[in-house]
């Protein structure tokens, strides 16, 4: 429980927020750090520290609410050996800027990649910043909210060119974004 | 003055040994591995966007087309999610039949992991072997569901159907038989010299190095930790079944190998326990507004048919919130994030795929090691590329 309230202090600049839902049973103590600047220095801490000891490196992944001012957020998902740890970093579409956890661990290389390709959000200090899941030359970022599923180009094979070519997309048929409103939202039915 | 350059050679996208569509840029100094940079997106579909824009039952197929050879322990982590957010408990029965059915998916994906390696190093046999059980396997996939494959017959709440009769009297033979089988594949490939040759001190993941990376399950686990997610956190009935976790020692792809395998005969003990204690009931959660009604139930009564009706037009609406959900697939750690805005659609669905960060983790694992051993070492990393590029 304390653990917790030991960090924000040690790091008053870096941590906004904490939350602490403790487990019971076989489940596993979880904490929820909310960060205002995640600085390697903080993430070097948890992973190495006595006390924290969050080394397991699970996953790290973005989300997007349009709504909100800071809509993106960055998720740092760390594990030790009997507490779980999210590291949640909130960032606006103009400040879309968050230092890397690749330094600390390895393994965020790729999922900062996939974050920045797929959110266009950026990584400090990172050593390889290339889009990696969409193809060579994609433009945008597909999982931002406001990128239409059906994206903007499609690709064909052109007989005359003897290669593949992008073209913006036609389809046959609209997009059926079938939008209902729920009856049931907030009823006890 | 003379001068050497290395050699920079691509692999795949189109290679029998590269698992899929793996593009390996590979940098030789004569035949030794240098730096191997894999280029992965090339079966990219944009699941998790496609998920945001289908309801929550119509999102889940797509785990299946995941990583298709453990289907089901992938709409499990995703059912996880939705009942987790739901707040919904699933009927004992359904924990035991999932539970069955995670176990069968493990011994589907290692028949695979383990056949493929084999046939990656040179043994052809094997694979044949594992090819027929597999076909067993998915049998009982079929016959629950209806499709060898892409079965989507987990569901929030629940499993789809319950069991046809006999199929767990089937199954338990088939296991008997299977345990055999395992006999067959260790007699063929744990002693042999070539194999042994092929594997051992190749690949070699210290424990460091591992949780870095952010491996999971046999990964992590031939390196030397305990790691296992049906032990440290429960879920269905796994915490009253017995099993051992096996841990290797040297973190080679030999060590992993014998993981694998061990892993199936321990599989096949839970199967066997659950068989015999499986208990009667429901199947399906009996909260109406989430689980589809009988088919039977929809020709009299009016209250099934709208509720079918609205069920598969416009879906459940799940309370706001987020969770985030693990669980101990074949291949390693399969975690969804899930997010819901308290609509009939998931705000954001993330899908933490093991082998993603298992591939990752190619490039030092391959360092100073030869051409053939990098095939050795995609193989012991247990590749799909539907859940790397997702």
């Amino acid at each position: 429980m304390d653990i917790i309230f030991q960090i924000q202090q040690i790091f008053p600049k870096e941590i906004a927020t904490t939350f602490f839902y403790p487990g019971f049973g076989k489940s596993r103590d979880t904490h929820i750090l909310v960060t205002k600047s995640r600085s390697s220095v903080l993430l070097e801490f948890l992973s190495n520290s006595y006390q924290f000891q969050f080394s397991y490196f699970i996953d790290e992944f973005g989300s997007d609410e349009i709504s909100t001012p800071k809509r993106f957020k960055v998720f740092l998902y760390l594990r030790s050996t009997n507490s779980e740890i999210f590291l949640v970093s909130p960032l606006s579409l103009e400040n879309n800027f968050i230092w890397t956890a690749e330094e600390i661990f390895c393994g965020a290389n790729w999922s900062e990649r996939e974050i920045y390709d797929l959110y266009g959000i950026y990584f400090y200090n990172h050593s390889d910043l290339r889009r990696i899941l969409t193809d060579y030359g994609f433009e945008g970022f597909p999982l931002r909210k406001d990128f239409p599923v059906s994206g903007y180009l499609q690709i064909r094979y052109d007989e005359v060119l003897k290669r593949i070519v992008s073209e913006p997309i036609e389809l046959s048929q609209e997009y059926r974004f079938f939008e209902f409103n729920n009856p049931w939202v907030g009823k006890n039915a | 003055m003379l001068e050497t350059k290395n050699f920079n050679i691509n692999f795949g996208p189109q290679h029998p040994a590269a698992h899929g569509v793996l593009r390996l840029v590979v940098e030789l100094s004569g035949e030794s591995v240098v730096r191997s940079e894999p280029h992965i997106g090339l079966l990219h579909r944009g699941t998790e966007k496609l998920i945001e824009y289908k309801t929550y039952v119509q999102g889940l197929p797509y785990f299946d087309r995941l990583d298709y050879v453990s289907i089901i322990a992938q709409e499990h982590a995703y059912c996880l999610a939705i009942e987790n957010l739901l707040g919904l408990t699933v009927p004992i029965r359904a924990k035991y039949i999932r539970t069955i059915f995670l176990e069968l998916t493990r011994l589907l994906n290692h028949l695979l992991a383990v056949s493929t390696h084999a046939l990656d190093v040179g043994a052809l046999t094997p694979f044949l072997w594992a090819f027929e059980e597999r076909e067993k396997l998915i049998e009982f996939y079929e016959r629950v569901s209806g499709a060898r494959m892409h079965a989507a017959y987990f569901r929030p709440g629940g499993v789809s159907e319950d069991l046809p009769a006999g199929i767990l009297e089937d199954i338990h033979k088939f296991s008997k038989v299977f345990s055999r089988r395992i006999d067959e594949f260790e007699e063929m490939l744990t002693n042999n010299r070539i194999w042994k040759n092929r594997l051992i001190g190749v690949g070699v993941v210290p424990i460091s190095k591992a949780l870095e990376f952010g491996f999971s399950g046999p990964m992590l686990r031939g390196s030397g930790s305990g790691w296992d997610l049906r032990k440290i956190m429960p879920y269905e009935v796994y915490d009253s079944t017995e099993f051992s976790v096996f841990v290797g020692t040297y973190g080679d792809c030999y060590d992993r190998y014998l993981v694998r395998l061990y892993e199936m005969r321990e599989s096949l003990s839970i199967i066997e326990q659950l068989i015999s204690s499986i208990p009667e009931g429901f199947v399906k959660s009996d909260d109406k507004k989430i689980t589809p009604p009988a088919r039977a139930f929809i020709k009299f009564s009016m209250e099934s048919l709208i509720h079918h009706f609205k069920l598969y037009s416009e879906g459940f609406s799940v309370p706001s919130g987020e969770t985030y959900v693990s669980v101990e697939a074949p291949k390693g750690e399969f975690g969804v994030y899930l997010q819901s805005n308290g609509s009939s659609r998931p705000a954001r669905c993330r899908i933490r795929a093991p082998g993603f960060y298992h591939l990752q983790g190619l490039d030092f694992m391959a360092k100073n090691h030869m051409l053939a051993d990098l095939v050795t070492i995609i193989g012991t990393q247990d590749i799909v590329f539907g859940e790397v590029d997702r």
